[in-house]
């Protein structure tokens, strides 16, 4: 591959955007501004709203300008972006230094044969180049000159056999459990209601037939065709808490499904690549070097349905949702700080899967070490004193003081969290790295290598010192915004002063590499 | 690479034995620090209350306040400043006597806090790049403050403040060398 273009001459070699790549510039305005305009205006007869097609314009200008000074060029060992229409700049971008080549495709890209594309490499969190957009012919040869010189001809390989090399594919049967589990239907009714408020603006009339609805329905229940009134008033509420509840299930569900459709997962050498989406399609590159850390989540009803959700962290471009700031890149398929390993997932397949990022992991086998015991006191304390009195206390003042009798449930319920939260809670220090398992209701487990801890840090709150306890807190790359990735608490002063000293010695034996 | 610093022409021929920053033992910042940020808090105390005494005069010489109100007000504001004055005054020491640094060959370890206590440990390998800046009351106590970058996210930088600035310097210059030596092991 490299020897036949060494022959040709720089200048032929150039390559330019798709032809069609406005076309793509005016959908992304369309979508953002045409669209909803034009549902007002139905909605409305109203017509101003079309002075937004006005914004089209210069964005299309911008997309046939960008298409006619855009170039990029495949040398033998790097590739070469030209960009600018006053202020030319030229980036060289080294093959070795590639970690990505990602595709989002929406239906309208499908339909054409293009993508778009995003190279990416470990600096900073923004793509290396975006193009918008390519031919998937011209994708190919991207990918082709890329991989060359990779140890694994993957991209190629995974292309023409679609089943080599599946981790795991998550069928539509597991995306309408997941929407189940999640919350995710608060998103779209978010979104309708925005729509809704846009409609109600115009006819102020449309809010008024909830309430007969309402009414229809309660009189269609057979029990409550008679009754006091107070008795069909609560029927009613009790009645749109259960549609609102089944509303949010069957949004979350259609969102799951629309967003991580045929989500598969595969081994591309030591990389892993993912590919999801219904409609707007993403195929993107997990370098296993860049993952920074791993986090299994299972929630009450994860347990019910024997799964879990497990999501990684990646340092650099195009980690979060926001992180690309590229309006035309859809965030799809990222959770709320990092991206999916795997959506939903058998219990059981946890470790194996673990393993496919971290070789030799074996979570299953690590040695548990518990928190300090008396740390449950601590947990109980601040339920009751947070939440279980200050209740009781205002109900008693407010109405009787029979109400504080309230706090006895609420101090039992206190004790039982504690107890079970700091049972759940407890850490191992592996020959490879770090892992915290904490909660009872909502449990996570977190991995990090040894390799990829930043900083660590032993803490002591006044109440830590009052115990004897302090934390530890361990600072990873693309951990989530506000957090640090493990928080290790309550332990006996003396051990969490040990554990401290073994992760910063381990991290200082371990170059962090990008 | 600033154009002071080039490098000597010949390397040197062995590893100095001197025993320089990373001696590992825990350090206190430079006493001048405590006056210099009894200064710096004295200045911001002044930019809060200066305005609200402002505003007070103001109110008892132009609005139909009487002499007693006005005092009043005044004696407020005089318990308040002098409440302020006090702690910027203490705090400085208070949180002095609790900053310790080390430095070592595994790197560097800030231990701080008060009331919430904690040590912070930066393994060498894990510098990304370092900064020493001086702002002008430093610069007028020969103080500076070292900032260490890291790839994380809330630690990404870990600033001490009134270290001596030959010190921060000297720091400085053991970690870059840290940083040049990963950088070494990055290309095997």
């Amino acid at each position: 591959m490299r020897k036949r273009r060494a022959g040709t001459t720089v200048a032929s070699d150039e390559r330019r955007l798709h032809p069609l790549s406005w076309l793509f510039a005016a959908a992304q305005v369309a979508k953002g501004f045409v669209l909803p305009a034009i549902l007002v205006l139905f909605a409305s007869g109203d017509s101003y709203e079309l002075w937004a097609l006005a914004f089209a314009v210069p964005v299309v200008l911008g997309a046939v300008l960008q298409y006619a000074v855009f170039r990029y060029r495949l040398a033998d060992e790097e590739m070469v972006v030209r960009d600018g229409l006053l202020t030319r700049t030229e980036r060289h971008i080294p093959y070795a230094r590639i970690q990505n080549v990602d595709l989002v495709q929406n239906p309208l890209h499908r339909v054409l044969r293009v993508a778009l594309v995003r190279v990416e490499t470990a600096s900073g969190s923004k793509p290396e180049a975006v193009m918008r957009v390519l031919s998937l012919d011209a994708v190919d040869e991207m990918r082709a000159a890329v991989f060359a010189g990779r140890r694994t001809p993957a991209a190629a390989a995974a292309r023409t056999d679609p089943q080599a090399g599946v981790l795991l594919h998550v069928p539509v049967r597991e995306l309408v459990k997941l929407g189940t589990i999640s919350n995710r239907g608060l998103v779209v009714v978010g979104a309708l209601a925005g729509l809704w408020w846009q409609r109600a603006r115009f006819q102020p009339d449309m809010g008024d037939w909830v309430g007969p609805l309402m009414e229809s329905a309660v009189d269609r229940l057979p029990v409550a065709t008679g009754g006091p009134p107070i008795v069909r008033a609560a029927l009613a509420g009790a009645v749109l808490i259960l549609a609102a509840v089944v509303l949010l299930r069957v949004c979350s569900i259609g969102w799951y499904v629309l967003q991580l459709y045929d989500f598969t997962l595969r081994r591309r050498g030591t990389d892993l690549a993912a590919a999801y989406g219904l409609l707007t399609r993403v195929s993107r590159t997990i370098p296993a070097s860049r993952v920074q850390s791993l986090r299994a989540t299972e929630s009450l009803l994860h347990r019910w349905f024997r799964r879990q959700s497990v999501e990684l962290r990646t340092a650099g471009g195009g980690s979060g949702p926001n992180a690309d700031g590229q309006l035309d890149v859809p965030a799809v398929g990222a959770t709320a700080e990092g991206q999916w390993l795997a959506p939903l997932v058998e219990t059981e397949r946890v470790p194996a899967l673990v393993e496919s990022v971290l070789p030799g992991a074996a979570i299953g086998s690590v040695r548990w070490q518990p928190v300090a015991p008396r740390a449950w006191r601590r947990v109980f304390v601040r339920w009751v004193a947070a939440a279980v009195l200050p209740a009781a206390l205002l109900a008693a003042a407010a109405v009787s003081p029979w109400l504080l009798l309230l706090a006895v449930p609420g101090g039992l319920a206190a004790a039982l969290h504690a107890r079970l939260a700091v049972r759940n809670a407890a850490y191992a220090l592996t020959s490879w790295g770090v892992l915290c398992r904490l909660g009872w209701w909502r449990r996570t487990l977190t991995i990090v290598r040894y390799a990829r801890i930043q900083t660590v840090a032993l803490c002591e709150s006044p109440f830590d010192r009052r115990h004897g306890m302090a934390s530890v807190r361990i600072d990873t790359a693309g951990a989530a915004a506000g957090g640090y990735t493990i928080r290790i608490p309550y332990l006996e002063r003396d051990e969490a002063a040990a554990v401290a000293q073994r992760l910063h010695g381990e991290a200082s034996r371990q170059p962090f590499h990008w | 690479m600033p154009v002071d610093a080039a490098p000597p022409l010949e390397p040197p021929a062995a590893p100095v034995p001197e025993p320089g920053p990373a001696d590992g033992l825990f350090h206190s910042l430079d006493p001048r620090s405590v006056a210099a940020a009894r200064i710096a808090g004295a200045i911001a105390a002044s930019a809060l209350a200066l305005p609200i005494l402002a505003a007070v005069l103001t109110a008892a010489l132009a609005a139909p306040l009487g002499a007693a109100q006005a005092l009043a007000a005044l004696g407020a504001w005089g318990a308040a400043a002098a409440l302020l004055a006090a702690w910027c005054l203490a705090w400085p020491r208070v949180r002095y006597r609790h900053l310790r640094y080390r430095l070592d060959a595994q790197g560097f370890t800030i231990r701080r806090g008060v009331i919430w206590r904690s040590v912070t440990s930066v393994p060498k390998l894990r510098v990304q790049h370092t900064d020493v800046s001086q702002g002008p009351i430093e610069r007028a106590f020969d103080l500076a403050t070292l900032v260490i970058h890291t790839a994380g996210t809330q630690d990404a930088s870990v600033s001490l403040g009134g270290l001596p600035h030959g010190a921060a310097l000297r720091i400085r210059d053991y970690l870059i060398d840290a940083e040049a030596e990963s950088g070494d092991d990055r290309g095997v």
